[in-house]
Parts: structure tokens; C-alpha cells; sequence
């Protein structure tokens, strides 16, 4: 039972992972196969008005909020972790919260709390102050900070865990042996890092990439909405399909490039002793709270408080939406769960078989749909649900209308983040742990159950809660797949600001947020303590 | 630790993934036991619905009460709705598809998704150029898309036609919504139709070098731009407006009726039609006269401070307000026919 990294899978594992990546992928290449005609001109306008615009903004968008998000989740990050100052407690969970508010409800407070006539720019004209100097969100500096604010979380999360993780020893060991403060940060704890933060930034990109609801409230035009546009502007389903697998395309090419440098990162330990904390003086500690709290406000306060400000009070009771909240438990609790499990059996086989090439390719494979917009994944999902109704017959009646379409289609949209979840959280197991555990004579079974479950729960309660946040997020693909009854949170919202019902909206939008506080509270306080977890008595 | 907190959600999540495993069971045993029951008063009629479930409940309400058929909706955009239902071909539960754009109905009729209704009932109460020449769809609801302003500020006589903002004195006074909405992919179409696609293209430059500020995703915060002094003068739908006047009645913007010696002002509807493949067409065709009746035709307007499309239908008193005014008689199926050829256009122009 020992460990044999040079050992390829056996045929039955690869086959039962290749199946579960095909099942995820069908649906995509069943698109892409799907002969449609463009109509003549389609492809002629979109290659000379829109893409050069579009591809130039979705760059721009891109290279933007990734280093935004590496910026402020790292050095947030490396802030809470390391040092302590005023507000610190109560700053270090609450930077992670922004990760409750969907990028489109964000993109929704400030664009409403943001315009011309809400108090803010009303104030800001009563001081005298020229009107076209006030911030217009609605533009692509504003897109990067509303996306930056909602993505960064991610960066943050995982580098915050990376680092308790690891403790304080190398970094202080490097200022020991004559480094400066940037240069030990730059040449120690950043390598060591690397898989976290890199792994963030993925999550980061792959969003930026995949968001309609708040590009269309901001009126930005990247691939996603071109996509959207294709079919439901021009008409050609055709011309969307061709357009997403290109974006699918970019897609890989970000993957391959993380991959590849993440492979390079060398595997860091985790410490014995939790890392200390440099207690900051005077003005930094000044410095620190206020910049901490400037995110904090910017990302969730702010937001969270107009929310509030337009909730109709008097009606409350008739405008909340009871059956929305159990549609999005339900939907995203499926989708968690099954992503995880899938994410287990993923990372286990890879654990067990690190040199196969083939089971790697499948693991890429099953992750593919994290980019693919919400909407084109839902056509993708819902045709080939259908035509295999047509083929069965009654045995597969409602397959396409069922709740199976939609969490299918959610979990090719989030199955990434269940993968990546689960490898983190076996990496937290090392091998010896477990030879220890024989060599102590504990049978395989509650080896497992006394060692293994223990060091692996953290890390798989993490990730079923990030799957879970997503999957109640998800936007497009609901809308179209979820069936008779199951609406949910994220589904009010947009109905309700799409008809412009600015106030009505703030009802679910708020219950979204908050439903999406709890698991990232949870996520903070299992994350708190560094190391595998001693067990039982 | 951890496992007492996590214990009580996994238990609610098991609850939950029941509760949802049942739920489908009781969806499918529906229609067997329906049609045994009572053929002809009761059971349940299945509505696709681009409009939004607050527009449809009072009357839907009323319907059940009158008839005792069960009326279940489905929101969702057209363009899902009308390749879900495409999509599901002959097993399609649905039996009416009301959407709130002509484009849309267009192509739902194109699709071959909608079948012809021959209903003396309906062709009396709805305009012609406000239904399909072959029976497919027919309009529920009329939409005007017209000028806004703040009459104090922005003289009706300085206002004429949707083409006059493309002068240069209105630089810097105008605000449009994103050209990513149907309303306005409509509104081109009809100006492609009427001025031809050069002469539209260039009103639509005027328009993008004369705007105030980045086009607004939504008609609601376009007129509050407007009350606000942020732009002078928008395109916005008008029970947008009657929306905002419901609510505070000092709203000081106001629409203009637009190019009155002239096309008229551009309407679009909201607007139904019964499923090819339903099972029930007989009483789908009886619902949607019912709600083109005069009773319903006010009610159903008045729910969104929309026009009846049958004439002679009372307004409501926030919409009668604005006075009455000249629609553009353009056969409406227009919008769906130009759609692609607008939206191509709104790029070239620059209209985000």
C-alpha cells in the first residue's frame, strides 16, 4: 500500500476520471461540434469594429485586476499575518468578507450609490466641486475596482493560510543572515508562497474573464458580453458558440502558464510554531489600520450600509424571499458537495500518481469550464441534455428541466475551484503523517479516521464553502436552467435591477451577502490555526 | 470544534437535498393526474414569461378564480425562453410565450416555435400593426419610447424628433441607455426602416458625440440622471416614468412626444403567443383573448403604467397625464427583421 510515485494509474482509475472529465466536457465539445452557419458579414463586423475593442478592454481588465488583486491580497495578507496593530482582530476576517457580494451586486451599489443624483455626488456639488471630476464608475477604471474589490479575497484567503501554514522561521532567518525587510519578503516568502498566490490569481483572472452581470451594469464590453451580444444581439448562436471556444482557447493558455509556474514552486512544510507577530508603532500602525480599513470600507462596509439605506422597511416582511433562500442552499449545496467529492477522487488518484500524464490532462480537462461564461455553458448543458432526451425517450424525460441541468451545469462552471480545494487540502497530509500512523499500528481504516480526516477536514470544509459561494453567485446559467419553483437569490436580483427596481433589489442582494458572510466566516476561523490539527484525546 | 458547528449543516444540507429530490416527484405527477381529473374546467396552463411575475399575478389570479385552470409562469429572457422551448420540440410543457419586445416575438414566429391563431376576438382587439400579419403573436401592452425632459429646464419647443439630438447644440445634453437593450435595438430598427441605414448611422455618431455621460444600464437611473441635471434630454420608455411618479409625485421630468407632425413616437409591445407544440392550444388561445379584453387590457396596462393596446381603454390616471399622442404606425414585426442590421449598426457608431 506504500506510495509509488513512479507507478502509472491502473486503466480503471483513469477510466472512471476520464469519464468524469468527459461528462463535465460534453456539453462543450457537444457545442462545438454542433454544425451552425454564421450569417454572412457577422464575423467580417465583429473583426473589424468590435474585437479590437473589445480584446484591447478585456486586457486592459485583465492585467488590471490581476495585479490589483495580487497587490492587495498579498500584502493584506502579510499584514494581518505578521504583525499586529490596531484594529487587527477585527480587520482580519473582515477583509475576506468582500467575497460574500457577487461582483454584480457590487457593480449594482456603486453604480446606484455612485450616480448623479444619490448624496454622495450631491455632497460632492455642494462643496463646490466641478461635477466631471466626481468618479465615474461606470468606466474602465471603475470595472477594475469593483472587480478587484469582489476577486481580491481569493489572492488574500489562500496566502493568508499559506502563511500561517508556514510560520515566521525562514523569513526571520533571512533577516538574520543580513537580508533587508522587501528583499526576504521578495527572495524567501514569495517563492514559498507561490503556489498560493498563484493559485488565487487563477481563481482572479478566470472570474474577470467569466463576469456579465457587472460588466453590462458598468457598460464594459469584453469577450463575455461579446458572446452574449453574438447571440442575443446578433442572433447567431453560431457566431457565440465559435466566440466562447475561443475564449476557451485563452483560457487554457492561462491555465498552462499558472501551471507552469506553480509546478516550479517548491513544497513548503508547515511549521511547528504559529508565526509571530511584529507589533507596528506610531504612524505604520496607523498606516496599516487605515489602509486595511480603506479595503474593508470600499468592499464591504460602504455596500453593505447603502444596501441597508434602500431596503423597504415597511414591506419587509412581503418583500423577503424565502423561496429564493432555499433554492440557493439547495442548488448550491448540491453543487458543493458533488464538486468536492469529485475534487477528492482528482486529487487522491494525482496524490497517488503524480508522474501520470494522462490523469493530469483529465484534471485540466474536468476545470475547463471556469471561464466558460455562465450563459454559452448553460446553452451548451441544455442542448445536450435535450437531444439525449430525444434519444432515450422516456427513460430521460425531464433530464433537461430537472435540477440535474442546472447543478450539471454549475459544476462544469465550478468544478476548478472544487478541484483546487481538494489538492490543497490533501497536500496538508503528508505521507509520513500517515506512515507514522501505521508504524504506530493503527489499522488502514481508522488510520483514516483518527489521522487522515482530521488534517484533511480544514481544508475540505474550505473548499466546499468557496464551491458553494460560486455556485450561489452564478448568475446566467440559473437564470436559463433552474426549473419551475427553484428560483434563487441571484436570480431576484437581477430581475429586480434589470427592470430597475433599484430598491426592491436590495432585499435579496442583501440576503445574498449575507448568506455569503457565514461560509467565509467559517472559512476564516477554520483557516485561523496553523498547522494539522492534533486529534482526539 | 468544528465538527458540532459543522454537524447541524450538513444535517440542513441532507434536508434540503431531499426536500429537492422530492420536489421534481411531485412536478412530474402533475400532468398524469391533471387531465384525469377534469378535462375542461381546471388544470394547469404553462406560461414562459419575459415579463416580470408582479405584471401577471393579479391578472393570472383573476383568471384562476373565474375559470378554476391553474396558471404556473416561468420568467426568464426571451431569447433563453424561446431556445429552451426550440429545444425541447414536441415534449414542451409550455403553452403561451409573452414577451415584452416585437423583436423578440419575431423571432420566437421564425423559429416556427408559435402557432397561427385564426381569432376574430383578438384581430378586433388588437391593431394590426401591432400583431402578426399571420397570427402568431399578437400585443398585450403598447410601450412608448419617446423624449425625456424637465419641461422647466429644457424647453418642449427646443425638442422636435429622435433625429434632432444628433445636432451639435446638444453636445453634451444627451443620455441614452446601453444599446445592449432590446428597447433600443427596436427603436433603430423602426429609424433604419423609415431614414435608411446611412442616414440612421450618422444620426446614431450624432447621438454617441452628444452624450453626457457613459450610456446607462437601466431606463430608471437614465431619468434620475435627468431629474438630477446630469443630462438634459434621454430615450427612455415612459412607465419607467410612471414608476418614479408613483412613488414621488414632485418627479419633475416629463416625456415629449416626439416628432408629432411626423413618424410619431416609436411603441413597442409586450406581447404573447400560444405554443406550437402545446397540449392545451384551446385554452391558451381562450386565456390570451381573455386578456385582450377591456376589463383585463386596463388592468394589465395599469399594472405598469403601460397603454392598451385595444383602443379605447381607460389609462391609468398618471399615464392619461401625459396627454395623448401619435404612434408611429410602422408594422412592428419590424423590430425583429432589422435587429441584427441595428445592433451592427450601434456598434459601428460607437453606442455601448
Amino acid at each position: 500500500m506504500a506510495l509509488n510515485p513512479a507507478l502509472p494509474a491502473s486503466p480503471a482509475l483513469r477510466g472512471v476520471l476520464w469519464g468524469v472529465a468527459l461528462l463535465l466536457c460534453a456539453p462543450l465539445l457537444f457545442l462545438a461540434l454542433r454544425p451552425g452557419e454564421v450569417p454572412p458579414g457577422l464575423w467580417a463586423h465583429l473583426r473589424e469594429v468590435m474585437l479590437p475593442e473589445v480584446l484591447a478592454q478585456t486586457g486592459v481588465l485583465l492585467a488590471g485586476v490581476g495585479a490589483a488583486s495580487l497587490l492587495v491580497g498579498i500584502a493584506a495578507a502579510w499584514l494581518v499575518v505578521r504583525h499586529e496593530f490596531p484594529g487587527r482582530r477585527l480587520l482580519e476576517p473582515a477583509l475576506a468578507l468582500p467575497l460574500a457580494f457577487p461582483a454584480y451586486v457590487l457593480a449594482y451599489v456603486y453604480v446606484a450609490g455612485l450616480s448623479f443624483d444619490a448624496p454622495l455626488a450631491t455632497f460632492w456639488r455642494e462643496l463646490g466641486l466641478p461635477a466631471v471630476a466626481f468618479p465615474e464608475v461606470r468606466s474602465l477604471s471603475g470595472a477594475v475596482l469593483v472587480l478587484t474589490l469582489t476577486l481580491y479575497p481569493y489572492v488574500y484567503l489562500l496566502m493568508r493560510a499559506s502563511l500561517l501554514r508556514q510560520g515566521s522561521a525562514a523569513y526571520e532567518a533571512a533577516r538574520t543572515l543580513g537580508a533587508g525587510p522587501v528583499a526576504a519578503f521578495v527572495r524567501v516568502v514569495l517563492p514559498a508562497t507561490r503556489a498560493a498566490w498563484l493559485g488565487g490569481l487563477g481563481l482572479v483572472l478566470l472570474e474577470t474573464l467569466a463576469d456579465f452581470g457587472a460588466m453590462r451594469m458598468l457598460g464594459r464590453d469584453t469577450l463575455t458580453t461579446l458572446v452574449l451580444q453574438s447571440w442575443i444581439g446578433l442572433g447567431s448562436l453560431a457566431l457565440a458558440a465559435q466566440l466562447a471556444l475561443a475564449m476557451l482557447a485563452a483560457v487554457v493558455l492561462v491555465l498552462a502558464v499558472l501551471l507552469a509556474i506553480g509546478h516550479r514552486a517548491s513544497p513548503a512544510g508547515a511549521a511547528l510554531r504559529p508565526p509571530e507577530r511584529r507589533r507596528l508603532g506610531g504612524g505604520r500602525a496607523l498606516l496599516a489600520t487605515a489602509c486595511a480599513a480603506a479595503i474593508v470600507v470600499l468592499g464591504v462596509a460602504w455596500p453593505l450600509l447603502q444596501l441597508l439605506s434602500w431596503l423597504p422597511w415597511q414591506d419587509l416582511g412581503d418583500a423577503m424571499p424565502w423561496a429564493a433562500m432555499r433554492g440557493t442552499l439547495v442548488v448550491a449545496g448540491l453543487t458543493a458537495v458533488v464538486a468536492v467529492l469529485v475534487g477528492i477522487g482528482f486529487a487522491a488518484a494525482r496524490r497517488r500518481h503524480p508522474g501520470d500524464r494522462l490523469l493530469a490532462a483529465a484534471e485540466a480537462a474536468a476545470g475547463l469550464g471556469y471561464a466558460v461564461p455562465g450563459a454559452v455553458m448553460a446553452v451548451a448543458v441544455f442542448w445536450t441534455l435535450s437531444s439525449a432526451e430525444q434519444a432515450l425517450g422516456p427513460l430521460a424525460n425531464g433530464l433537461s428541466t430537472g435540477l440535474f441541468a442546472l447543478v450539471l451545469a454549475l459544476l462544469m462552471r465550478f468544478q476548478r475551484v472544487g478541484l483546487t480545494g481538494a489538492a490543497a487540502a490533501l497536500a496538508a497530509l503528508r505521507p509520513s503523517l500517515m506512515h507514522s500512523a501505521a508504524v504506530l499500528g493503527l489499522p488502514a481504516s481508522r488510520r483514516w479516521w483518527r489521522v487522515g480526516l482530521p488534517v484533511l477536514r480544514p481544508g475540505l470544509v474550505a473548499a466546499l464553502l468557496l464551491v458553494f459561494v460560486e455556485a450561489m453567485k452564478e448568475l446566467p446559467a440559473t437564470l436559463m436552467l433552474r426549473p419551475f419553483g427553484w428560483d434563487t437569490l441571484a436570480i431576484e436580483v437581477y430581475t429586480r435591477t434589470n427592470e430597475g427596481l433599484w430598491q426592491e433589489a436590495s432585499v435579496p442582494a442583501l440576503m445574498l451577502a449575507l448568506v455569503g458572510l457565514l461560509p467565509v466566516l467559517l472559512l476564516l476561523r477554520d483557516g485561523a490555526a496553523p498547522g494539522p490539527r492534533r486529534s482526539g484525546p | 470544534m468544528t465538527p458540532n458547528r459543522l454537524l447541524p449543516l450538513a444535517a440542513a444540507l441532507a434536508a434540503l437535498f431531499l426536500a429537492a429530490c422530492a420536489r421534481p416527484a411531485e412536478d412530474a405527477a402533475a400532468p398524469d393526474a391533471a387531465p384525469a381529473a377534469a378535462p375542461p374546467i381546471g388544470g394547469t396552463l404553462v406560461i414562459y414569461s419575459e415579463r416580470r411575475y408582479p405584471f401577471l399575478e393579479p391578472v393570472f389570479k383573476a383568471y384562476t378564480a373565474q375559470t378554476g385552470i391553474r396558471i404556473e409562469t416561468r420568467v426568464d429572457g426571451a431569447d433563453a425562453l424561446i431556445e429552451r422551448i426550440a429545444a425541447e420540440g414536441a415534449t414542451t410543457p409550455a403553452d403561451l410565450l409573452i414577451t415584452v419586445d416585437a423583436g423578440n416575438l419575431w423571432q420566437a414566429a421564425e423559429r416556427g416555435i408559435l402557432r397561427n391563431i385564426a381569432s376574430p376576438v383578438l384581430e378586433a382587439n388588437v391593431p394590426a400593426n401591432l400583431r402578426d400579419a399571420e397570427g402568431r403573436w399578437f400585443g398585450l401592452s403598447e410601450r412608448a419610447r419617446t423624449l425625456m425632459h424637465v419641461p422647466e429646464r429644457v424647453d418642449a419647443a427646443t425638442l422636435s424628433t429622435y433625429e434632432a439630438l444628433a445636432a451639435p447644440e446638444w453636445k453634451g445634453r444627451l443620455c441614452l441607455r446601453s444599446s445592449a437593450k432590446v428597447y433600443n435595438q427596436s427603436l433603430v430598427a423602426t429609424m433604419i426602416e423609415r431614414l435608411g441605414a446611412e442616414a440612421t448611422r450618422e444620426v446614431l455618431k450624432g447621438w454617441v458625440a452628444n452624450l453626457a455621460a457613459p450610456p446607462f444600464a437601466d431606463d430608471t437611473l437614465l431619468l434620475r440622471a435627468i431629474a438630477a441635471g446630469q443630462c438634459e434630454v434621454g430615450i427612455t420608455n415612459t412607465y419607467y416614468l410612471g414608476r418614479l411618479l408613483q412613488e414621488d409625485p414632485a418627479f419633475p421630468v416629463r416625456p415629449f412626444w416626439v416628432d408629432q407632425g411626423g413618424a410619431g413616437v416609436h411603441v413597442n409591445i409586450s406581447g404573447a403567443g400560444v405554443i406550437a407544440h402545446s397540449d392545451r392550444p384551446a385554452e391558451a388561445q381562450a386565456l390570451l383573448e381573455w386578456l385582450s379584453g377591456e376589463a383585463v387590457q386596463q388592468q394589465f396596462a395599469a399594472l405598469n403604467f403601460e397603454y392598451p393596446v385595444k383602443p379605447g381603454v381607460a389609462l391609468d390616471p398618471i399615464v392619461a397625464a401625459w396627454g395623448e399622442f401619435r404612434a408611429d404606425p410602422v408594422d412592428i414585426a419590424v423590430a425583429g427583421r432589422r435587429q441584427a442590421e441595428a445592433v451592427m449598426l450601434m456598434n459601428e457608431a460607437g453606442w455601448r
